[in-house]
């Protein structure tokens, strides 16, 4: 089981590997591990059925030797293992693999990241309320680093139009589309805050989203099976979900991508913000706080004195939603 | 004459009554005037491209005076100034070029409107002294680097300038890491017209998630 207290930053995945114990392959994490007779039986047959397929196309002597090889990356993409407890070495085969897969399949290449997380760094984000004027620069960039599907319109990011005088989500628009800043009103972006003690990771079957020791929280696409627990888990209604196979333009394509964050999704698989990871473990900012005209967006990290983010903090009024529930968003509003 | 008047304020028909040259306007929108141009002088006035993308081979310069943050840079503003230094067309005292400027001939910066204070309260002399042309002038009649625009506004938008110091206030270039350089206070506001614009937004959002 997953032991995370709040404000615990590191994240505890049994079984951890031990001193000396050789990290498992993706197949070896599967079946190297004590289960009664009949879930055996069932993962058995499970694989059975979708190995069959895939066997046939690797191992056939008949096909093109790059159909072969498709096949064959297929099979190990299907029986790849947990992120988590993958070795480094597993990582860059995994992100290879992909590389790969995407060059097979348009002729194209894309680099496709696994870096880890920074030492003595904890991200957080500030929005400043006041100098947001709703002109949805942040989004547009939003959805083009991350190869946000196009055709269902996703977003990670939501612009809120309140009235003067309230903070009612509820009578409150984020798909306004007239002359910005409206008179009257004041802006607010949502997105995930990246809880500290987040309540999605919790309800996950697979293990398949986490928090990184640098807090982000990032999910597994191979490892999520769809089921949409955490959806209903988030109090801030920050995770999306793929109804159908997400499209983005070829000539559109973010090309610089990590294997947590913006590379590409499939249909039935849950995807969030992940503070651009692809971007901020390189030190750059993320691309929503990188667009915004008005500064309205500051990131940084927590744990450094010195960052903007902690002068924020603590020369500044900040609040945070839903602070009640615990569940301790690294996201800050403000006011001048 | 009269369109003239409306475009400029009164101490700027004193201190800028020059010939018709482009007045230290800068290449891109830092600086960028809010222009109300003319037909008849579009033709004889060539006016810098505002739209003009930022120069590459950025320079940035230490802030000063921020005693209680950690050191940080700011953009240089003064290469991207097209006609700085000023004194290449400012070369004699302004009240010889004044009594000197040919009546026919339109004021050199009569494209620049003023939207910032109230007239009562801001002319052009407020920040742009008639003596030093190649600075800026604070209201002590010091000069201010043109690099250092920051020392100027913050006479007035003293609780912005802090912000600004700490970082709650303007924007951050090159990512969290490293040494930290953000834009300079011409970087985002017009100073001239400070006041951000009121536009369509980037991206049309639909209701589905």
């Amino acid at each position: 089981m997953r032991v995370q207290k709040p404000g615990q930053n590191l994240v505890q995945i049994d079984p951890a590997p031990q001193e000396g114990e050789a990290r498992k392959s993706g197949l070896g994490q599967l079946l190297n591990r004590p289960v009664d007779r009949r879930t055996a039986t069932a993962m058995v047959g499970t694989a059975l059925a979708a190995g069959v397929g895939l066997l046939n196309a690797a191992f056939s002597p008949f096909g093109a030797p790059e159909d072969r090889e498709k096949a064959g990356l297929a099979w190990d993409d299907f029986f790849q293992g947990n992120f988590q407890l993958m070795s480094e070495d597993e990582k860059g085969e995994t992100v290879h693999r992909l590389e790969r897969l995407y060059e097979l399949e348009t002729g194209k290449s894309i680099r496709v990241s696994a870096q880890g997380p920074r030492e003595r760094v904890l991200y957080g984000y500030a929005f400043n309320v006041t100098r947001c004027k709703g002109y949805m620069d942040c989004v547009r960039a939003c959805i083009q680093e991350n190869n946000q599907d196009r055709a269902s319109g996703m977003a990670y990011i939501r612009i809120h139009e309140h009235e003067n005088g309230q903070m009612s989500f509820e009578n409150s628009s984020d798909t306004f589309y007239h002359e910005v800043p409206a008179a009257g009103h004041f802006y607010m972006g949502t997105q995930c805050y990246h809880c500290q003690n987040p309540p999605c990771t919790k309800v996950c079957p697979t293990q398949a989203t986490w928090m990184e020791p640098d807090g982000i929280v990032v999910v597994d696409y191979n490892w999520c099976i769809g089921c949409r627990y955490c959806i209903a888990a988030c109090p801030y209604d920050a995770r999306r979900f793929n109804w159908s196979d997400p499209t983005v333009p070829e000539e559109e394509l973010n090309p610089n991508q990590h294997y947590l964050g913006n590379r590409l999704r499939k249909k039935g698989v849950v995807e969030k913000c992940t503070f651009c990871i692809q971007r901020t473990r390189d030190g750059k900012n993320p691309a929503c706080a990188e667009a915004c005209p008005t500064g309205a967006r500051i990131f940084g990290n927590l744990l450094d004195p010195e960052s903007e983010i902690r002068w924020v903090l603590k020369n500044k009024k900040v609040f945070r939603l839903k602070e009640d529930l615990g569940t301790e968003p690294k996201f800050w509003y403000f006011m001048d | 004459m009269e369109s003239l008047a409306r475009l400029t304020l009164g101490g700027c028909l004193l201190a800028f009554g020059l010939i018709a040259l482009p007045g230290c306007s800068s290449s891109h929108a830092e600086s960028g005037v809010v222009a109300t141009i003319r037909a008849e002088d579009a033709t004889s006035v060539a006016l810098p491209d505002l739209e003009a993308p930022r120069p590459s081979g950025r320079e940035t310069v230490p802030a000063e005076g921020f005693s209680d943050v950690p050191p940080f840079q700011t953009l240089a503003r003064i290469p991207h100034v097209e006609t700085y230094p000023c004194s290449q067309c400012h070369n004699e005292p302004l009240k010889v070029l004044v009594a000197n400027r040919p009546k026919e001939e339109p004021l050199s910066h009569w494209q620049v409107t003023m939207q910032h204070a109230p007239e009562e309260m801001m002319s052009c002399q407020t920040c742009h002294g008639a003596g030093n042309m190649d600075d800026l002038e604070m209201l002590n009649g010091k000069p201010a680097s043109y690099n250092a625009p920051y020392t100027l506004c913050s006479q007035c938008h003293m609780t912005q300038a802090k912000d600004w110091a700490g970082g709650a206030h303007g924007k951050r270039l090159d990512g969290w890491a490293g040494e930290r350089v953000v834009e300079n206070c011409t970087g985002c506001h017009n100073p001239h017209a400070p006041a951000f614009a009121v536009r369509w937004p980037a991206q049309l959002k639909r209701g589905v998630r």
